[in-house]
Order: structure tokens, then sequence, then C-alpha cells
């Protein structure tokens, strides 16, 4: 089965309403934010070991993903779960330990061993995209993205001559 | 004629891009069609593309949906109007690493790819910065560093520091660092002598009105409104293209140009979409 986004808009809605469900939704998706961000900096991470001179900032990347995966814990496992979220939960964890496995093998500098390690984060990444399916959220955080939401940054228009401040 | 044959092939559009997104203090301007698009060069010895847009199945689409891009078409489709396979492609030029430039790498499984090393480690400062910093990583989908380490391993990445003149004969990359983005280039494609230049500009010029402004008997140079780096720096990169085109502007070719249609031949395909013909190259026939 996949999970198109781009095609089939999907989310779990079977509970209405349900504040408990809300509440584990958001913090799920605070998770998969977390996660992403983690990937993204373990993606840089990954390049940034086989090319000379690209590695300087390998250790604030990697303490800044520490810093993260401490900060978010076991999160997304730590009470049960309503059907709607136990779903997205799942592939959480699924990603979780393969980003700890990366983890381990970044502080190890297994780093090298790169068919393995671009296994294990292109599987978080599968993992994080199911999550964020089924919570019909973004894998990675767009809040800064380009223009923004587009709705929410609708220009009106008041002319058409360029007005630089002359 | 000469030995390139170049086509923009649009893949996708925005019909309400913000204008003060194109153009630098162009505020309350409302909304303007922006075509997507990447460009393909066909030599005698090699299928290069300078940038790939984006996969809409990826978190890319979901970018491009939150600005309102449709109609995204995939490449196999696209780049098939030209007659070329994706997996004929053995070169590409990454402008910059926004979502619509590098997003589509995976669909190309055999090229090599040329970046900016520039441009990567910038996003590794702005990552490593830390939330706060996170308006500098618009446009970026951390997903298509994963592609670019799998091509890494392969051996088909390639990052450069600055200039590389004749990637492939008579095809250059000019760096334009701190502009649209930190590590940008740009591509210049020398078909016969040295005045029969053309610049691909990628996002450091979007459109003619980059150039010009809106007086074309009075040109002002007027800056991508979306850009990580300098609105200076941006002018004086437009001025270095210009300077290789011999100020010909129209050999200066912007990937986001709706109006190119109106200066080279063009033809919409079954899809509703513009494949511009710049030049082609001796032997080879029209796509239009």
């Amino acid at each position: 089965m996949g999970y198109q986004r781009g095609l089939v808009p999907f989310s779990c809605n079977e509970v209405t309403n349900a504040v408990e469900l809300q509440e584990q939704r958001s913090e799920l998706e605070t998770l998969v934010r977390a996660y992403g961000e983690v990937l993204a900096l373990f993606s840089f991470m990954h390049l940034g070991l086989r090319e000379p001179g690209m590695n300087l900032l390998f250790a604030q990347l990697s303490c800044r993903a520490a810093d993260i995966l401490e900060s978010v814990g076991q999160g997304g496992d730590r009470r049960r779960r309503l059907a709607a979220t136990e779903h997205a939960a799942r592939h959480l964890g699924r990603a979780r330990s393969d980003l700890l496995q990366a983890q381990r093998a970044f502080e190890g500098r297994l780093g090298r061993q790169s068919t393995e390690l671009l296994r294990l984060l292109t599987r978080a990444s599968l993992e994080l995209k199911r999550a964020s399916a089924l919570l019909g959220t973004m894998t990675f955080d767009a809040s800064g993205c380009c223009a923004g939401p587009l709705f929410a940054n609708a220009e009106e228009t008041h002319g058409s001559a360029f007005r630089l401040g002359a | 004629m000469g030995a390139h044959s170049v086509w923009v092939l649009e893949y996708a559009q925005s019909p309400v891009h913000p204008v003060s997104g194109v153009y630098y203090g162009a505020h309350n301007q409302g909304t303007m069609n922006l075509p997507f698009a990447y460009i393909l060069i066909r030599t005698a010895d090699a299928v290069a593309l300078v940038d790939v847009g984006h996969d809409a199945n990826d978190f890319g689409g979901e970018i491009a949906n939150s600005i309102g891009v449709t109609g995204w078409t995939s490449p196999d489709i696209v780049l098939g109007e030209c007659g070329v396979r994706p997996e004929d492609v053995t070169h590409i030029f990454i402008t910059h690493a926004h979502f619509d430039h590098i997003g589509g790498l995976k669909f190309f499984p055999n090229a090599k790819i040329f970046i900016q090393k520039k441009e990567l480690e910038s996003w590794m400062w702005i990552l490593a910065k830390g939330r706060r910093f996170r308006s500098l990583l618009a446009g970026l989908n951390p997903a298509d560093i994963l592609y670019l380490t799998q091509a890494n391993i392969e051996g088909r990445l390639e990052l450069l520091e600055g200039t590389r003149e004749d990637v492939l004969p008579g095809i250059h990359l000019y760096p334009a660092h701190d502009t649209h983005t930190a590590g940008s280039q740009y591509v210049v494609v020398q078909n016969g002598g040295s005045d029969d230049r053309l610049v691909l500009s990628g996002d450091v010029v979007y459109t003619y009105r980059n150039l010009t402004g809106d007086d074309q008997l009075d040109p002002c140079f007027v800056p991508p409104g979306l850009a990580n780096g300098s609105q200076t720096k941006l002018i004086q990169a437009a001025e270095e293209m210009l300077g290789i085109v011999g100020n010909d502007e129209r050999r200066i070719i912007p990937v986001h140009e709706e109006k190119l249609a109106q200066f080279y031949p063009s033809r919409l395909s079954d899809h509703g979409l513009r494949i511009v013909e710049i030049c082609v190259a001796d032997g080879e026939r029209s796509r239009v």
C-alpha cells in the first residue's frame, strides 16, 4: 500500500471532537517534525563525512541532533494510544529506532559504512512519510517556507508600478 | 545553429505566485503566473539538464501545494516531448537546492550531478543554528539531500568550488554566491564563437523584468524578492550575465519567465505544458 499524499490526501478521523485524540495527534505531529529535523541533520552529516572539507560543521549538527532526540525522548511510546493514532505512532517508533541506530553509527564514526547508513536514513524517511500521511501533516517543518501558506499570504493588488522607496 | 540544442521544458506552474516574491519591493501587486521548468541541453555526446524540478509525491510536492503550484507532470512525459528518457540524462547542473530545482533527482539514475559545495555548506550552517533560523531554510526539502547522498555513494556527485569551464565542451558553470541562495550557480552555453552565448540564469534572474524593471527604455535592475543572499550581489550577478551575452537580454534564459514564448519558438504539449526551443544543434530536429 502506498502513501501518495500528493494524490490522495488522507488523515485518521475515526474519532472526532475527542480532546485526547487531538492531544495525541498534536504530540505525534511534534514528533514527526522533530524526527524530520534529525533526518535532515543526519543527511547532511552523512554527505559531509564523505566530502573533504565539508565536515567542519559535523560536530554542531551532531549536537543539535542529539539535543532534539533527547528532548523528544520516548514521547511517541509513553502511553496507550487511541486507534486513530496508534498506527502513526508505530511508524514513528520505527523511525526513531532507525535514527538512533544512525546516531550510534555516526558516534562511532561508522558513518563511512555509507550504504548501511543510507539504508537507515532512507527507511527512517519512509516511516516519517507514512506517519505524516496518517496524521495529515508534513514530514518537515515548512512554516518558514517561501511565501508561507498560500492563503495566509494572499496579496491584494494596489498598483502596478514599482515603488522602491525613491 | 551550433553544437547544442536547448529547450526550456515547463513541468508545472503556479498561477497565483505573489509578485513580491519575484520582484524586490513590489508589495501589494497581487499574484502572477509563474511557470516551473527545467532546461534540456542536448549535444552530440551528452544529454544534460539544468535543474530537475520536484517530485509531487514527496515533501517537495507539499511545499509546492502550499504555494499554489499545479499541473505537475513527470519527467518521462516532459522529456519525452524532446525524445529523451530520464535514464538518458548524463549530466545535471543544479543551480541551487530549492525543492523545485533539485527535488527530481531520483528520476535520473544515471546522471552525474554538479552543484556548488557552498550551497550545501550553507544549508548545513543553517540547520546547525536551530529552529530560530528556519526562515533561511525556505524552499529546502531535506529529503533531497538523501538523494544527493545516494548519488555521492554511487560516485555521481561532484561538488564545485567556484567556476568550472567546459564541464561539457562549450558548457560552463559560474558561481553566483550569496545571491538567490548562498551557493547559487548559473550555466553558460557557448554554441559557436565567443559572441554566441546563452546564460541559463537559474533563479538569480526570475524573469526579464528583473533585468529591466517596468521601463525597457530606461532599464533598472529589480532583483528577485525571494533571496537568502544580498540584493546587491543579485544585481552584480545579473550585470555579469549581461556582460557575458553582450547586453543582449534575450540571450539570458530565466527559467520562470512566462514570456520566453514571445521571443523563441514554442508549442504546448498535450498536457498543456509549454516547450520553448531556444536553439537547435546542427543535425537535430526542431521539437516545436
